[in-house]
Order: C-alpha cells, then sequence, then structure tokens
C-alpha cells in the first residue's frame, strides 16, 4: 500500500506567505523619499491602532507622508500585484499555456488606448474620486475583452485558440490606434510624460479613495477565483477532458475570462501596465508549489502582492525624488528570474 | 429498478462535415462488456462522445440509467458515466496522483480540500490498476502502458456504473494490451462495471467481449457474440478487405485473419 | 564604347563645376554660431525666411520684419499678423520638408535642432534659436537684428526688455529668504499622486526666482514628476497652475485627494492659475510679460497692476 504523497498544509504555507507580505508590506511603508525614522513609523502605526499613544515626536508632515501617501500606495501595490499574479493563474490555466499573461488577450492595448484618450483628449471630470485616466483605462481593459470574446465565439462556444488569435489581432489594432491618437495630438509635448509613465507602469495612488473602490474589487474577485479553483485543475486534461470530469467547460471559461479580466482591469487602472508579475509569479510558484489552483491562486496572490510591494518600494527609493516607473524594475528583476527558471526546468518543456 | 445502462434511441448526428451516424439502436444491459467495432471513419469515436453527452444529437435520444442526457448537467453526466479518450495530454508538472485525483472533480466542493474518501478512492484505484508504486512519479516521465493505465484509474475514480474507452489498446505492446482487457475484464466481474470500449483490432475484440456492435457507415450493421458478428461476409464487406475467419485453436473464439491482396486465395 | 565614357566624363566636369560655382556664390554673407554651435553661412540680408518656432515669430514680428516672413509653424499666432501667414507643420510629428522649401526660402530660423539634418541637405541656412536663459533670449534678438540690418531695433528691443526686467528684480533682488514665498509650479498633474513640475535650470525655474519667489522642486535639474512626499514635506506658501489651459482650476486640487486638500496652499487658497501659458512658455520677448505677471502674483504686495 503506497500512501499519496504528503504535500504541507496549505493554510501553513499560505499563513507564511501572507507574514512575508506583511513584513515587506511595513519595510516598504518606512522607506521612501523623504526619510521618517523607522521607529518614528512603527509609533505613528501604534498610536493609529491602539488606544494607547505615543506621545508626537514627529512633524505633522511625517504622519501624512505615512498614513495618507505611503501606506495606501503600498497597499495599492499589493493589490495591483495580487491582482496581476492571480490573473496570471487563471489565464494560464484556461488557456493551458504557461507562457500565457493577463495581457494575452488585449486587455493592455485596450487600457493603453483608453488612458491615452484621457490623456490627450480634452476631457476632464472626476469619478468617484478617480480622474479620467482610471476609469477609461479600466473601461478600455473590459471593452476590449468583451470585444475578443465577440470575435472569437462561434456559435455557443468560444475556441481558446480563436481567443488568442483575436487577442492578437485586436492587441495589434487598438496599439495601432493609441498610437495614432498620440500622433495627431497636438498636446503631446505637455503630455509626453504621463503616456510615457502609463505604457511603463507606476502606482497612481494619491490617497485612500482608489484603494478603496480597487480594493474590493481585487480581493472579491481573488476569492472568486479561488472558489472555482477546482474547475480549472480540470482544464489541464484539456476542454473535452474537463467536460468528460463534469465541469461546464463554456460556463467555466466565461467566469474565468470574466474574472481575470476585471481583476487586470482593476489592476491596471492604478498601475499602468506593469509587465512580468502577471507571467513570473504564477510559473514560479507553479514550479514549487505544484499544479494545483486550489493552493496557486492564493499564493500567487499574496506573492504577487509581496513583489510588487518591493518594486514599488525600489522604484521610490533607488533615485529620489525621482520615481523611476515601477514596470521597469519588475522586467529588470523579473526576466532573470524567468530565465533562470527557464533553465532549471527547461527540461519539463522539451516534451 | 432501472437495468438499461445505455439506450439510444434512433440516433442521427452530423458534422459540419457531414460525417454521419444514421438511426442508430443500442441497448446496452447494466454490466455488459460491449465491443464496438468498424472500419475508421465509421463513427465509433462520434458514438462515444454522444452516448458521453460531450455531443448533442440531431435525432433520437440517449438515455444512461433511464435518464435523458439532454436534460443533464455535465456534472450529473460525469458521475454516471466516465471516458477513457484516445488522445491523452496533460501539461508537464503533473504527478500521477495528481491526474488520477482528477478524477474526483464531479465531488469536489469549491472549498473543501479532498477528502478521506476521495484519497481513499485514488489509493484504491491505483492499486487496482497496479499504478500504486507509480503515485508521485511524472506523468510525463511515463511509457505509453503506463499512462494508458494512469488514464484508466482516473476514469475508475470517477465511480460511475458505465465507461466508455475509445480504442484502449492502440499504441500498446501486446502484453500491454492484455493487461489493460484482464483489468477490464476483472472490473467487469467484480463491480459490475458496464463497459463499452471501440476496439481496432479485431481479435482481442473478439476474446475478451461476449458481445460486438459493428459499425459501418454510420450505421450498426450487426450485433452480436462474436461468432455472429465476426463471419467472413460481415467483416469483409465491412473493412472492404478479403478475410478468413477461424476458431482459435486453444480458445474456439474466432480469430481474422487478412488475407494479401493479389496471393490467389478464394 | 570609348566615345560614350569621355562623353559621360566631360558631362560630369561641367555639371560638378556649375553646381559648385553656384554653391561658391552662396557663400557671400556671415558666418555665425547658433544656440547648437553650428556655424551657420547666413546669407546678406535675407528676404524669405522661415520661422519654425512661435517664440522666433515673435522676435521677427517685434524687430518689423514680419513682411520677410514666408511661412511660420503651426504654432505662431502671436501677433495678429502672424496668424495669417503660411503654416509650414509643426516639430511633431515632423514638418514637411517639401512644404517649408516650396516658399524658397533664403533663411530658416528653427527652435528645435532636430529639423538641421532633414533641411541642411537642401543648402538653406538653418540657424536653430534655443535659449536657456533670459540673457540668452537677449543674445539671440540681437542676432537675428544682425541678420537682418535690424541692429538698432534689436538693441533697443533688448533694452527696453531689461528696463522692464529690473523694474522687478530691484524690488526682488534684497528679498531674504525668509520674504520669498516658497512656490509648486505644476506643470502636469495627470497623475495627481506624482505631479510634473519644472526643476533647475528651466526658464520657469529662473522666472520663479527673479520675481522672489523660491522653486522647491530646484534640487533636481531639467522637467521632472516630483514625489508627493516631497510635496508634503516641503507645504509651499503657493501653488501656481500652469496646467490651467487644460482645465485645472485651483478649486479642483482639493477634490484630488485628501492629501491635496491638506496643503497650505490650498487650504488657504493660495493657489494661482498662469491665465495665459504663452507668457511663461515661449522664450521670446512675452516672457518678461511672463515675469510681470509672476511677479505680481507672487508679491502682490510690492507690485499693484502694472500696465
Amino acid at each position: 500500500m503506497v500512501a499519496l504523497t504528503r504535500r504541507r498544509r496549505p493554510i501553513t504555507i499560505i499563513v507564511l506567505l501572507l507574514l512575508a507580505l506583511v513584513a515587506c508590506a511595513t519595510m516598504a511603508t518606512a522607506l521612501g523619499a523623504v526619510s521618517v525614522s523607522f521607529s518614528d513609523v512603527l509609533k505613528i502605526f501604534w498610536n493609529k491602532a491602539s488606544p494607547f499613544n505615543f506621545s508626537t515626536t514627529w512633524p505633522h508632515g511625517s504622519e501624512t507622508i505615512i498614513l495618507q501617501l505611503r501606506l495606501p500606495r503600498v497597499i495599492g501595490a499589493a493589490l495591483v500585484g495580487a491582482g496581476l499574479a492571480t490573473a496570471g493563474v487563471l489565464f494560464q490555466g484556461l488557456l493551458r499555456n504557461p507562457m500565457a499573461d493577463p495581457y494575452i488577450i488585449g486587455t493592455s492595448a485596450g487600457a493603453a488606448l483608453g488612458a491615452t484618450i484621457a490623456m490627450l483628449l480634452p476631457l476632464s471630470m472626476a469619478f468617484l474620486g478617480f480622474g479620467m485616466v482610471p476609469v477609461l483605462a479600466f473601461a478600455g481593459a473590459l471593452a476590449t475583452v468583451f470585444l475578443v470574446y465577440y470575435l472569437a465565439r462561434v456559435g455557443s462556444k468560444t475556441p481558446v485558440v480563436s481567443m488568442l488569435l483575436a487577442g492578437f489581432v485586436v492587441s495589434a489594432m487598438l496599439t495601432a490606434l493609441m498610437f495614432l491618437v498620440i500622433t495627431m495630438s497636438d498636446k503631446l509635448y505637455d503630455k509626453f510624460h504621463s503616456v510615457y509613465s502609463f505604457l511603463m507602469g507606476g502606482i497612481s495612488v494619491a490617497g485612500w479613495g482608489q484603494v478603496a473602490v480597487i480594493g474590493p474589487i481585487v480581493v472579491v474577485g481573488i476569492l472568486l477565483a479561488r472558489l472555482w479553483a477546482f474547475r480549472l485543475n480540470a482544464f489541464a486534461l484539456g476542454e473535452e477532458g474537463a467536460a468528460h470530469v463534469g465541469v461546464d467547460v463554456e460556463q467555466s471559461k466565461t467566469v474565468f475570462l470574466a474574472l481575470g479580466s476585471v481583476l487586470t482591469a482593476a489592476a491596471v487602472s492604478i498601475g499602468g501596465l506593469i509587465g512580468f508579475v502577471g507571467l513570473v509569479v504564477p510559473h514560479a510558484l507553479r514550479l514549487v508549489l505544484g499544479p494545483d489552483h486550489r493552493l496557486l491562486v492564493p499564493c500567487s496572490a499574496i506573492a504577487g502582492g509581496a513583489f510588487l510591494v518591493i518594486a514599488d518600494m525600489l522604484a521610490r527609493t533607488v533615485h529620489p525624488p525621482r520615481e523611476i516607473p515601477v514596470g521597469i524594475l519588475t522586467a529588470l528583476i523579473g526576466a532573470p528570474v524567468f530565465i533562470y527558471l527557464l533553465r532549471r526546468h527547461g527540461k519539463e518543456y522539451a516534451l | 429498478m432501472n437495468t438499461t445502462a445505455i439506450e439510444m434511441n434512433q440516433v442521427t448526428f452530423s458534422y459540419s462535415n457531414g460525417a454521419v451516424l444514421r438511426n442508430v439502436d443500442l441497448c446496452v444491459q447494466k454490466g455488459e462488456m460491449v465491443g464496438l467495432i468498424g472500419p475508421n471513419g465509421a463513427g465509433k469515436t462520434t458514438l462515444i462522445r454522444l452516448i458521453s453527452g460531450i455531443l448533442g444529437t440531431r435525432q433520437g435520444d440517449i438515455q444512461l440509467d433511464g435518464m435523458d442526457t439532454r436534460g443533464l448537467k455535465r456534472r450529473a453526466i460525469a458521475r454516471e458515466v466516465a471516458v477513457v479518450p484516445q488522445q491523452f495530454d496533460v501539461p508537464s508538472g503533473y504527478k500521477v496522483e495528481e491526474v488520477v485525483m482528477l478524477g474526483r472533480t464531479p465531488f469536489m466542493k469549491p472549498w473543501r480540500d479532498f477528502s478521506g474518501r476521495d484519497r481513499d478512492v485514488v489509493l484504491d484505484t491505483m492499486n487496482a490498476v497496479g499504478i500504486g508504486r507509480l503515485a508521485a512519479r511524472c506523468f510525463t516521465e511515463l511509457s505509453g502502458g503506463e499512462r494508458q493505465k494512469v488514464v484508466l484509474a482516473m476514469a475508475l475514480a470517477q465511480e460511475t456504473g458505465l465507461l466508455l474507452l475509445d480504442e484502449p489498446t492502440a499504441h500498446l505492446d501486446i502484453s500491454h494490451q492484455v493487461e489493460i482487457l484482464e483489468l477490464l475484464t476483472d472490473i467487469n466481474r467484480r463491480k459490475g462495471l458496464t463497459i463499452l470500449a471501440a476496439m481496432h483490432d479485431l481479435n482481442l475484440a473478439s476474446a475478451y467481449f461476449q458481445r460486438l456492435v459493428l459499425l459501418k457507415g454510420g450505421a450498426v450493421v450487426a450485433d452480436g457474440s462474436p461468432q455472429r458478428v465476426l463471419t467472413t461476409a460481415m467483416i469483409g464487406s465491412a473493412y472492404s478487405i478479403p478475410v478468413h475467419i477461424q476458431p482459435h485453436p486453444l480458445t474456439g473464439v474466432p480469430q481474422v485473419l487478412v488475407l494479401p491482396p493479389g496471393d490467389g486465395h478464394n | 564604347m570609348r566615345k560614350w565614357i569621355c562623353t559621360l566624363v566631360v558631362l560630369f566636369v561641367i555639371v560638378s563645376s556649375s553646381t559648385l560655382a553656384a554653391c561658391g556664390q552662396e557663400s557671400s554673407g556671415v558666418v555665425l554660431t547658433d544656440d547648437q554651435g553650428r556655424e551657420v553661412s547666413v546669407p546678406n540680408d535675407p528676404q524669405r525666411i522661415v520661422s519654425l518656432g512661435s517664440p522666433i515669430t515673435e522676435i521677427l514680428f517685434a524687430l518689423n520684419l514680419g513682411d520677410r516672413v514666408v511661412a511660420t509653424d503651426d504654432y505662431s499666432d502671436y501677433p495678429d499678423e502672424a496668424k495669417s501667414v503660411a503654416k509650414v507643420g509643426a516639430p511633431w510629428p515632423g514638418f514637411s520638408t517639401e512644404t517649408i522649401l516650396n516658399h524658397e526660402p533664403d533663411l530658416i530660423l528653427s527652435s528645435e535642432g532636430a529639423i538641421v539634418q532633414q533641411l541642411e541637405p537642401h543648402g538653406v541656412a538653418v540657424f536653430v534659436v534655443q535659449p536657456s536663459d533670459i540673457e540668452g533670449i537677449y543674445k539671440d534678438i540681437r542676432l537675428i537684428g544682425q541678420m537682418t540690418g535690424k541692429k538698432k531695433q534689436a538693441s533697443d528691443l533688448v533694452d527696453s526688455l531689461t528696463a522692464r526686467v529690473s523694474a522687478v528684480t530691484d524690488k526682488t533682488a534684497s528679498l531674504t529668504d525668509e520674504e520669498r514665498p516658497t512656490i509648486f509650479y505644476e506643470v502636469d498633474a495627470t497623475d495627481a499622486s506624482s505631479p510634473y513640475t519644472a526643476g533647475s535650470g528651466t526658464f520657469q525655474d529662473e522666472l520663479i526666482g527673479l520675481a522672489g519667489g523660491k522653486n522647491i522642486a530646484s534640487s533636481q535639474a531639467g522637467w521632472y514628476p516630483i514625489s508627493m512626499e516631497e510635496l508634503v514635506h516641503a507645504d509651499p506658501d503657493m501653488i501656481i497652475l500652469e496646467d490651467y489651459q487644460y482645465g485645472v482650476s485651483p478649486d479642483s486640487l482639493g477634490a484630488r485627494s485628501l492629501v491635496w486638500a491638506d496643503l497650505s496652499a490650498v487650504k488657504n487658497g493660495h493657489v494661482y492659475p498662469v491665465e495665459d501659458p504663452d507668457l511663461t512658455s515661449r522664450y521670446g520677448p512675452r516672457l518678461v510679460d511672463g515675469l510681470e505677471a509672476l511677479a505680481r502674483t507672487i508679491h502682490p504686495e510690492l507690485f499693484t497692476a502694472l500696465d
């Protein structure tokens, strides 16, 4: 009688990852363009969290910086990282392709076009405390997915290959449109850096308002993804195989597509086009934890959050007071990690 | 108490390119082990896909254990019938036990991890099929014969009353072919599992299945014991090739011998 | 066969020497150094001038050279007469060489250096006018005066500008640090979490200094996005909105986020729009108008409404 191999209990892994995330977040909140001593940071947190207060020995500005600027920003980074990593897991499982990332079916091109239009056209309205840029980026990302889904649909089915092809084509078209808008705009000189920042990726959180809206979307999205994760496991057998073990394939595809898209759209609306997180984090975790999506979803979310918190911290502290776009850092960190993984586990792909 | 595992009434189906099943009637009792034979393109795979509910009929209906498949959700069908398909691919990184565990999907609840029962079933099935020692191995590293056993174990882990197999012995060497068929026979006898298998090897089909259904051109042309179905006329016309039938020297079941063309036989 | 080759060689010699001769004729003129350090051979008394830059157009018209301007870039709209001059495009996405050369210019003055490569091969004099501070503007005015035989007018113009600048600096030069309000100059805040501002070495920075203010962003050079942390830490006395032209009003700052609303400048209502952005972003004579406007904004107690 051979016993099934024992893996460490899922709860243990998740708790460990959460602790790591909290540690990263604390460190990231303590560091930034303006230096605030670590003990002051802890005291500020303590004062807020408990009835017992330390006497205030720091300038009022420090408290604003820590509680109103850095903390929401760090949480925003964690949300964006978690959202992108989870979306990556979903798309990699859905498309049965470890090279899939959250942008593969065109969400990035749609978001970029939306953001560019918001930046360069004479629109200036606030919406729920958000400027036009995050709103149009979010809308652009979702609208693109609708378009791709609609284009790929044949009868009552949406073949995966059609989705990939449609995604590729729509991306190319929307990217071209975006460049057209940029070329025809006479505001480009003044707004170029904004467009550049968005395309390169950067956490754009100026207070708690955005976190309060994006937070619930991302958290609920991750929970729903976890709920449906066992169906995603079955997709490893192919669509027909999954159907044989009782999964309603078309319904599941729609759900995973919707979840992945909403998570990506939410992430992109406050983070711009940050690459690599959605590709590398799920991939690396799969190699370590195995292919069970019920573990992969929550772990990718937490690890993705921690990864981006660190990357954003570096973006803010490498060359103050300038901020390097986060997308540059995720690529610089993510690419070598990916290459290492490829070399170490490459033989698995050589079937 | 329903004794019919499968009942197909005047089932007609066509793909868009015109491949067709015409007016197929089929009735399989519980506990039967039926072999489905016929040339390529006769509709064997289509038939299996119709029974498993992957395809929907154009006309006619299919009942599984008395229930019309059109009214059943996928999850419900998956508790009735399991399928061992012709092609089976799993992405790299999956262990054998993880693949077999996928057979428990119809019983999964969203938040719960695998129950003790799920684990037991998976263990038992792996042992019954003889791959217990491979549990921690990577699926993609296994040989063809071992993989086929894993796929079988996964289907058995679904604990259904009906098992469909699409050419389960293709690509296997003779010892593995026999092993699989012995396993199926054993499970059919011990647990009363109804089995319907598309077979490409007529002699193995003859040896292991008490009932054969011969398909040609999308229609059932013969249905009965190997002695009734495997005749020179039947097989010769179905496969469009001259054959010679003779009883197996030891077991007596009909064996099909192919006559090479132009060799002056009559 | 040899006969053909000989004929070709003779033809070639004739054509090339006449081309050289023609080129040679154009080298009567003055050699001046432009703002990119290039030595340009400018023809004497140019009559057909193309201006690729709105400040250059303004200088030309201020020197009464309007009738010699045959074409300008799309943005040259001051003075009013400039609006009706033929237009040839904009730096972005690029000028059309054909259209420019179609006007048969004998001198091209450009604010951008990129156009030089496009136009030089066609044998027209291209002179880059790209001042980096107010002194540079004076120098360029004098150079243009020299090129066009308007030395006196140029000198008068520079004198009047210098006088107006002195009228401001006389009062502000002696201000102490405490008397200078700290200023945040907002160029663009599309991303409200890291607004774009003008650092040291920019015209805006120079103007703020001359107008008696202190630019909080001068620790870094050039234009860059400043982090909100820096902004909160510096807590400037005043915020000046250059992006007022894009619909950003002083009232909208508080709506961006609680942190913005908490800034002293926003709470005290010391947020001022730049009403005419051309005055602070066109590096020509009207920059002095911009300086005066800034001075009135920053030190209303020193500068009651001038002209």
